[in-house]
């Protein structure tokens, strides 16, 4: 009578262990985006130090440090005595991208573990098929609502894949440390208006030529956030 | 009586109204450019970086004093020895038209050291036409544009090179482009020694140099054995400063072949000079 107690209790723990959905099943897809974009949207603004090394096939170039500005929604800004090389796409537009869910279409295409983070992964195609982008997947730790890893895939850029690394700024959602890796096939040396075109000798390497991705690594220390920095800051001139 | 000589002869260049043809080119043709580039010269840009730009950014001060001191470097270096041969190549010629050769080889001087002393004011007059273009570039480039890291588009992809590393390469692809023109004014020179007209040496100077770099720029096998020999494949040498890392042997390369070049016709000039049968 006993045993058949302990077995019967053991049956129903399983059972509700099954039937119990872990806390990112119990969400919709937007949902998670959604949690993703208040976490964002308790930045309203953002300066931070920036120290950025470019690994890219055909350019050469040493890293270079610059301050970076942000404020919602897209207002994006980079101060740098150097040249520096930062990606088109993907460093202030996550918020505008997942900011109004009319605009996509999101569901949940798996699991995956990266490093200790647990994320769900969310692919998002636009309902207009006539804008840039084509494609995103977020890659989203659901316990902290953050994204570790996200991948845009555009008409003008290829594709470009984002890892966040987070530390200081966990709560703000803001990472210390983030690496691009981008599509660079598109890449054509102009030959027409090299600097070597005198010199027939000079032609490009063919494992450079070969080279498929691009790599740029940005470390970010030192933010400031919620300053209150003004519009016209933003502005070129 | 050696630098007296070459004062003099430096006196005669200064003198002349076509020397200064040279200064007046490189202001207008500098000034030409810095100006375009103010007004254009982020299209200009933009076009360079197109490829890349469909995928990165480039931030920063991209237009800047340096690039416009190259851009202006990379495009008069084809010019500038032509205004070099305008005078270097009227040294001897131009005194034997006039008549006044046979006087000038009565000082008591050598003939050896008289062409020596030409060759040296010729040499002077070089540097001041190389220091001006440096100044119009660089210096007003400076002025006009501020500084900033040197952006260069090779056939190998794009170098980016930062500004406190930039001065350095400029000054010692100066000292290049410098060899360069002195292998120019050392071939007028020499070609001056065979003619009795100014006009000749500088025409011919420049068909040589045109020649020369058709041969070079023609990426045809059966001018491989040739290329490396020419004294134009190693003018634009200097660019090699603007290479990371420096192709140092091949740097070095390209100055004992000038020196070859130069000391060889110099060799011939004086030869000949020596040996002149100056009747006029």
């Amino acid at each position: 009578m006993k045993n058949n107690c302990v077995k019967t209790g053991f049956i129903l723990f399983v059972l509700l262990l099954i039937s119990c959905p872990d806390s990112a099943a119990q969400k919709t897809p937007n949902q998670l985006l959604l949690n993703v974009y208040g976490k964002m949207m308790k930045v309203k603004d953002y300066s931070v130090e920036a120290s950025i090394r470019a690994d890219i096939p055909l350019i050469k170039i040493l890293p270079v440090n610059a301050v970076v500005y942000f404020k919602q929604p897209d207002k994006f800004k980079v101060d740098s005595k150097s040249i520096a090389i930062m990606p088109k796409q993907g460093f202030s537009d996550l918020s505008k991208i997942i900011r109004d869910s009319t605009t996509y279409t999101a569901f949940f295409t798996g699991k995956e573990k990266i490093g200790t983070s647990l994320t769900q992964i969310i692919s998002l195609i636009p309902s207009v098929d006539t804008g840039d982008l084509v494609l995103a997947k977020f890659w989203i730790d659901y316990a902290r609502n953050l994204v570790i890893r996200s991948q845009l895939t555009t008409r003008s850029s290829g594709t470009i894949q984002i890892d966040y690394f987070y530390t200081s700024q966990i709560g703000y959602g803001l990472p210390d440390r983030m690496i691009f890796t981008v599509d660079v096939k598109k890449f054509k040396v102009p030959k027409a208006i090299a600097t070597d075109i005198q010199n027939p000798q000079s032609k490009p390497k063919a494992n450079e030529k070969d080279s498929k991705k691009g790599v740029i690594e940005i470390d970010l220390k030192n933010y400031k956030i919620n300053k209150g920095l003004k519009d016209a800051f933003f502005i070129q001139k | 009586m050696f630098w007296k000589s070459t004062y003099n002869e430096f006196i005669k260049i200064a003198a002349k109204p076509r020397s200064y043809i040279g200064l007046g080119a490189i202001t207008v043709l500098v000034g030409v450019i810095l100006f375009a580039m103010k007004v254009d010269g982020l299209a200009y840009i933009s076009f360079i970086t197109a490829s890349f730009e469909q995928t990165l950014s480039f931030q920063g001060n991209v237009l800047n004093g340096n690039l416009m001191a190259f851009i202006v470097l990379q495009t008069l270096i084809i010019q500038v020895p032509l205004l070099v041969a305008l005078v270097t190549g009227d040294l001897v010629s131009g005194e034997a038209a006039m008549g006044s050769l046979r006087m000038l080889a009565t000082k008591p001087i050598s003939r050896t050291k008289l062409l020596l002393s030409k060759f040296l004011a010729g040499n002077i007059y070089t540097l001041v036409i190389l220091l001006w273009l440096g100044v119009m570039a660089i210096g007003f480039g400076r002025l006009l544009f501020g500084t900033g890291d040197l952006m260069i588009l090779k056939s190998e992809g794009l170098v980016i090179l930062q500004s406190t590393d930039v001065m350095w390469r400029f000054l010692s692809g100066f000292v290049i482009a410098y060899l360069a023109l002195v292998t120019i004014a050392t071939l007028s020179v020499t070609l001056s020694c065979f003619t009795d007209n100014s006009i000749g040496p500088i025409v011919t100077t420049m068909a040589i140099i045109i020649l020369f770099t058709i041969i070079g720029t023609l990426d045809v096998p059966v001018f491989d054995s040739i290329r490396p020999l020419l004294f134009t494949t190693h003018m634009a040498s200097w660019r090699s400063f603007f290479d990371d890392p420096v192709p140092k042997q091949q740097i070095a390369n390209s100055v004992i072949v000038l020196l070859i070049h130069i000391v060889s016709l110099l060799g011939i000039a004086l030869y000949k000079f020596n040996k002149k049968d100056i009747l006029s």
